[in-house]
């Protein structure tokens, strides 16, 4: 694994708007980076491969573990009223895109380490699948690149779209100001879309209920089946989040509600516990008295690296701001990231149904937060 | 939603829409009596539920095809189901306080 200064191409600006990436820069400077590049071997890249899809594994181990055992779903920050619906969903494994990111470490020393699994409302998707590609083959094209994400997301609307009624989805995210959530959403949505289904949009404050707390759309159409980019842990809480409880059935949510289980930092410690010295975890706990040496508070529900605190000797040393409650934490033992000349970079490795698809990577400082830039790879064998 | 063709759709016994299942494959879980409604180009086409034989119905249309006429199938953005919502912007309010839900 090695960082390569690359010259930027001209007006690069221009040309990733052009495939939608319009938050590439803002007053701190670039998001996307192409002043450089990551490169890998064939056989580091396989290594990335072989432990996302383990990690994998070992999630759905644990999610068969939690779906039946209420207090382990209570660890996970589900709330109790939704716990049923949590293991039911589980049960009967609704139709899912199965899709997400895991965060890495990789420092070239040790095998890629997790950090966590963004697989509930994953961002950076539009980066990984199509502007680091054009990158490549604009500047690399005799390189590979670790990149099926869009093939694989097309081929997984394809195998869903039977159990999806009349083969219709509607995609709704909340009008963040950057747009990202918007045009991530509008990607998914064409990558649906290109697999045959009808689709429909709706921002996520315009969902409406009817009287039997059935969710429908601008037009008062019932949804039968909603993709969003707006996580479980908010629905739930928000005012429509129990009353939609007595026929949350009658829609096929993607991601499915199940996905409560695995979409929070509390399965880490959860993870470590059943599958201790695994050589892709971290040593994690919900008792900070319980960590040897350095390590990271997170809390059990937080986004892009808000409230984190790096812990080294008993001393914070590093910390992030942000509006997440720090009542519930999870500790995980630190990871010596390692500086490639500009940053620590951490690999986003995605996943689709079980398969490795894409890789990601933001550099940042030692928490890698909402400031990260994207950075992207070739493989070079 | 508006017919752009001569556009068949199918109806239970009472004259509420169903899928077309219902008459294609003569589907037990509709409960029988189930027959195609036909509507000209131009009529309103109805949703799922709607039913058709209301009196002062807006579906104007025919349980007999006109002879010589062909009917196409209605276009999947009808096969839907409408119910009024009482209540909008129960959700959304998590995504407003922290800029969006991505992660």
């Amino acid at each position: 694994m090695k960082r390569l200064a690359v010259q930027p191409r001209e007006n690069w600006q221009a040309i990733v708007e052009e495939s939608g990436l319009i938050w590439h820069s803002d007053a701190n400077g670039a998001y996307w980076d192409e002043s450089a590049c990551y490169s890998f071997s064939l056989a580091e890249i396989e290594e990335i491969e072989a432990a996302t899809e383990e990690v994998q594994s070992l999630y759905r181990e644990a999610g068969h573990k939690i779906a039946s055992d209420e207090r382990l779903l209570s660890v996970c920050g589900i709330p109790s009223d939704y716990h049923d619906i949590v293991s039911a969903a589980w049960t009967h494994q609704a139709p899912a895109l199965d899709y997400g990111r895991f965060d890495f470490g990789c420092n070239g020393k040790s095998p890629p380490k997790l950090f966590e699994y963004n697989c509930d409302t994953p961002s950076a998707m539009l980066e990984t699948a199509i502007v680091q590609w054009d990158w490549k083959q604009d500047r690399f094209p005799e390189y590979d690149q670790l990149n099926s994400l869009h093939e694989q997301l097309v081929g997984r609307w394809r195998d869903i779209a039977s159990k999806l009624p009349h083969e219709t989805a509607w995609f709704t995210h909340s009008n963040d100001p950057a747009h990202e959530d918007t045009i991530t959403t509008t990607y998914m949505r064409d990558i649906a879309a290109e697999a045959g289904l009808d689709t429909r949009a709706i921002l996520i404050d315009d969902i409406g209920i009817d009287a039997d707390g059935r969710i429908v759309d601008q037009d008062d159409t019932l949804i039968t089946a909603l993709f969003k980019l707006y996580p479980w842990e908010w629905l739930a809480a928000e005012d429509f989040g129990a009353k939609i409880l007595p026929h949350m059935n009658e829609t096929a949510w993607l991601e499915p509600v199940w996905k409560m289980m695995w979409s929070n930092k509390a399965i880490l410690a959860i993870l470590w516990d059943m599958f201790p010295g695994h050589p892709n975890l971290l040593p994690a706990s919900l008792d900070p008295a319980r960590m040897q040496g350095d390590y990271v508070s997170k809390p059990v529900h937080a986004r892009e690296g808000a409230n984190i605190e790096i812990v080294s000797q008993g001393q914070v040393k590093a910390r992030s701001e942000g509006q997440y409650s720090r009542t519930r934490m999870v500790y995980q033992q630190l990871y010596p990231l390692r500086d490639f000349g500009n940053g620590y970079p951490v690999l986003g490795s995605w996943i689709v149904n079980g398969t490795a698809a894409g890789l990601g990577i933001r550099e940042d400082g030692l928490i890698t937060g909402n400031r990260a830039r994207f950075v992207p790879h070739i493989i070079q064998d | 939603m508006i017919a752009d063709r001569d556009t068949r759709v199918c109806v239970d016994q009472k004259g509420n829409r169903v899928d077309d299942d219902g008459c294609t494959r003569g589907s037990s879980r509709f409960g029988g009596g189930m027959g195609w409604f036909y509507i000209g180009r131009g009529g309103r086409l109805p949703y799922f539920g709607d039913n058709v034989r209301t009196q002062g119905s807006r579906f104007v249309g025919s349980a007999q095809p006109s002879a010589g006429t062909s009917y196409a199938d209605a276009p999947a953005g009808s096969r839907m189901t409408r119910s009024a919502a009482v209540s909008r912007g129960g959700f959304g309010s998590s995504g407003r306080s922290f800029g969006g839900g991505r992660s």
